[in-house]
């Protein structure tokens, strides 16, 4: 295995545990001896990839693992602080001019991986490009993101002054995003689009050196990098989309690390010596949208009922060994502290008040189709078979029909799978990026919420109040009213999952940004070869 | 006379070899046409490609990006004028030529594919002949037996069982990536013990055959040794239909690459079409199913000539 850069002697369970042995017994001996080198290449398992790498049209959950690597934004949230706090990176500064202008100075000297230095044309032409989206590509962006930006203009060679249409509470939030980061214009103008895609250049600590779409992506530590040095000399992000064979490559040294095993993968190396659990459940919940436009699903006690008969923590025990978290309301607990209405639980299991409201809408047994995708999510398809027995055990004539892809005609379908994770430490943090007006489903009419009046009236206080009270109080009516009256989902539960690595590498999952993304910058990560 | 049986000789094979380039053109043009429909039946690119549904007015600009909102005829005539002038197109999904992808997938795909033959070749010789040889000994028997093996058990459970063993139990061998050599022995292994079974069985089934020949109790009589019987006599007369088998094999080779590759997680061509399946890249798609068509013709094309070079009844039957 010498033709591995970082390859470690190929050891069996029982030979690791010996080596160990006398590897920590040595170190008491001898102090000096306790030095180790530290991690030069991380090798890191994911589930999936993606095909191109553009810091603005990369929107998914597999881009959100390593846009953090190599990209930075103008402001950078505190990843190791329960509570958000907002930091300078690219900008050094930031004044509000007017409640809708905000100008930025910008950091001097900042080196980007093309060569070229920063300045205020290469951040504009960035955030323009997700402020004014003309490539399809950047839509994506600006509907979860900055749909209340303007414009970017260049007021200087190092100042940018950002305006919004509205005043906007979530500045800070919204440009500390990855989805909000800076490339070169130069770069840019001269590859083309297509390929930035595959080409990328940030200013992060690691450049990216090999990109394989789908496959492989290679970073390298930036050595022009303009704040601390990488911690590795090297990433490699490789794909391997099956668990076990992910456990496996982990446990036979084959990789550092591995993301996304859901609980029954990692009790399997659970307590092992050579091996390192981190696990979380994360701020994100897995629901199906119900389709509001369909007439079956017209009358929301029909829509509550289907809610009331799922035994959510049924579901998170026996699929998750109790890990999960049962939904309780669309808000979390822990990350995102201020979101979490301790006292609310809508979604209680009440299968009896499930079948006096079916009785009340006068449902008449006509077929409810509940459409999934089977791979969507971990345990989608156990998911639903169970939600299906749960529908007809309080007399919904309910079927089970799968979708194949997202683009299907949203009028013949009556529920689509989806996740709704917390994409910044915010009340709005997963409403705002999934519910509001320039959302796919207001969009296709899965949601309607011009039927609902009141809807409009707090979200708008919640979005754009600068009164973090009011935004508060509205916070709690919204939900309130979303759970009660307008009833636009079904959430069933937080997911669980573990990061696994080998023993001697110390990490740990990161606050205030979006799940999925691993940070591994200067003091985030400490490995040992 | 015997001029003109050696131009009736030629034309004959020129004939033959006619017929089977006609048989062959018609086999990729199905191809191309069945790619063409297939992927389209299939389904959008656009419903797979993007996390968030897309509007009415974004998948109008992507579908006319890639000349997909034209009518079928027309994509259908575009695309076989385009092939024609040696274009096959832009990955939707990466947005580059589909030629530059597959160029960049292919050399682990080679690697693995020239390595399972070879092992197969250095499996299934020795133990077909041990098999043909020795078919009543005990030996025999676990040549058969591991013939019996390899052909019954399924790729992706074999790739299972060998990483388990070798890379988790000993430790030996790495289980994921293409770093090195050793990288590809797993895989090799894999793919290579199927294949292996079946030139096992034709092996000595084979020899088995020759070994009844006259031919070869006269070089027994001659007092030729058993061994120098076997090597000399019986297995030249037995390789031909071995051989043959070995290259019809790499349609078996191909369609385990697409499992094999995904659960050793190297990146081959295996990998590039799985990926483009799942995303309905057209011209991803479209590519790998006329590069197969054409590899699969080709090797047919290969036996079929020798074949026809070597027995007159099939090149005058056609």
């Amino acid at each position: 295995m010498s033709d591995r850069p970082n390859a470690l002697p190929a050891l069996t369970r029982r030979g690791f545990g010996a080596a160990a042995a006398a590897t920590l017994a040595t170190a008491a001996a001898s102090p000096a001896l306790a030095q180790v080198a530290p991690l030069r290449e991380l090798k890191v398992g994911v589930q999936s990839h993606v095909r191109g790498l553009d810091m603005q049209s990369q929107t998914s959950n597999a881009a959100a693992q390593f846009l953090d690597t190599f990209v930075d934004t103008l402001i950078e949230v505190e990843t190791r602080t329960d509570e958000a706090k907002y930091t300078p990176m690219l900008a050094t500064s930031w004044e509000r001019l007017s409640p809708t202008v905000t100008e930025f100075r910008l950091r001097d000297g900042v080196r980007m991986h093309d060569g070229t230095i920063m300045d205020a044309h290469d951040v504009a032409f960035s955030l323009n490009r997700v402020f004014q989206p003309t490539d399809a590509r950047f839509r994506g962006a600006q509907g979860r993101y900055f749909y209340n930006f303007e414009r970017a203009e260049v007021t200087g060679p190092m100042t940018v002054r950002l305006v919004t249409r509205k005043p906007e509470p979530l500045l800070e939030a919204l440009l500390s995003c990855r989805n909000a980061g800076i490339t070169s214009k130069e770069h840019v103008e001269a590859v083309g689009a297509d390929r930035a895609e595959l080409q990328p250049v940030g200013s992060g600590p690691y450049r990216v050196t090999s990109f394989n779409p789908n496959n492989e992506l290679v970073v390298e530590r930036f050595a022009d990098h303009w704040g601390p040095q990488a911690p590795l000399e090297r990433i490699r992000f490789i794909r391997i989309a099956e668990m076990a064979p992910r456990v496996t490559a982990l446990l036979n040294r084959d990789i550092d690390f591995a993301v996304s095993l859901p609980p029954d993968q990692a009790d399997l190396i659970r307590g092992r010596r050579d091996v390192r659990l981190v696990e979380t459940t994360w701020p994100m919940f897995f629901i199906y949208v119900l389709n509001m436009s369909h007439p079956r699903l017209e009358d929301v006690r029909v829509r509550r009922a289907l809610n009331l008969a799922i035994d959510r923590k049924a579901l998170a025990d026996a699929l998750w060994g109790g890990k999960a978290l049962p939904a309780r309301g669309h808000y979390f607990q822990g990350f995102g502290e201020q979101s979490y209405l301790a006292d609310l639980d809508f979604l209680k299991f009440d299968p009896a008040e499930a079948r006096r409201l079916l009785k009340e809408a006068n449902y008449d047994g006509s077929e409810m189709m509940l459409n999934f995708q089977p791979t969507y999510y971990t345990y989608g398809d156990q998911a639903a078979q169970a939600v299906l027995d749960m529908w007809k055990d309080v007399g919904i004539n309910a079927r089970l029909q799968i979708i194949d892809g997202f683009g299907q005609d949203p009028s013949k379908l009556m529920t689509r799978d989806w996740s709704n994770p917390l994409y910044y430490p915010d009340l709005l943090g997963a409403f705002d990026t999934h519910w509001s007006d320039s959302s796919w489903v207001t969009r296709d009419k899965y949601f309607l919420p011009q039927k609902f009046p009141e809807w409009g009236r707090l979200y708008e206080i919640v979005r754009f109040s600068p009164d973090p009270e009011a935004r508060r109080d509205a916070y709690r009516k919204l939900v309130v009213h979303a759970e009660t009256e307008v009833v636009p989902w079904i959430l069933l539960y937080q997911p669980h999952e573990a990061f696994a690595m080998r023993a001697g590498i110390e990490w740990a999952i990161p606050k205030n940004v979006r799940p999925y993304q691993l940070t591994f910058r200067a003091g985030q990560i400490r490995a040992t070869a | 006379m015997a001029g003109a049986g050696a131009g009736s000789h030629v034309g004959g094979l020129a004939g033959f070899l006619g017929r089977r380039l006609f048989r062959a053109a018609i086999t990729v043009t199905a191809a191309l046409v069945l790619a063409f429909a297939g992927a389209r039946i299939s389904g959008n690119p656009f419903d797979y490609l993007y996390d968030d549904a897309l509007s009415v007015e974004q998948r109008a600009e992507l579908a006319a990006e890639f000349g997909l909102d034209r009518p079928l005829a027309v994509q259908f005539a575009a695309y076989v004028g385009e092939i024609a002038r040696g274009n096959f197109g832009r990955s939707i999904a990466e947005r580059r030529p589909v030629v530059e992808m597959y160029a960049e997938a292919v050399g682990p795909t080679l690697v693995l594919g020239a390595a399972t033959v070879a092992v197969t070749l250095l499996l299934g010789l020795p133990l077909g002949i041990v098999a043909a040889v020795r078919r009543r000994s005990v030996l025999g028997a676990m040549a058969m037996t591991v013939a019996f093996v390899g052909y019954a058990v399924p790729h992706f459970v074999l790739a299972i069982v060998l990483i388990l063993v070798f890379s988790l139990g000993l430790g030996l061998l790495p289980s994921i990536g293409q770093d090195g050599p050793l990288h590809y022995v797993l895989p090799t292994l894999t793919l290579a013990l199927g294949l292996a079974a079946a030139v096992v069985r034709f092996t000595r089934a084979e020899l088995l055959a020759a070994m009844e020949q006259d031919h070869i109790r006269t070089a027994l009589a001659k007092g030729v040794s058993p061994a120098g019987v076997v090597v000399r006599h019986a297995l030249p007369a037995a390789m031909l239909p071995v051989v043959t088998i070995v290259g019809l094999q790499v349609n078996g080779l191909i369609n385990g690459s697409l499992i094999v590759e995904t659960v050793f997680a190297l990146r081959g061509v295996g990998q590039l079409f799985v990926g483009a399946v799942q995303t309905r890249d057209y011209p991803v798609l479209q590519f790998g199913v006329i590069a197969y068509a054409l590899v699969v013709v080709a090797v047919n094309l290969m036996v079929d000539v020798c074949y026809g070079l070597l027995d007159p009844r099939i090149r005058r039957g056609g």
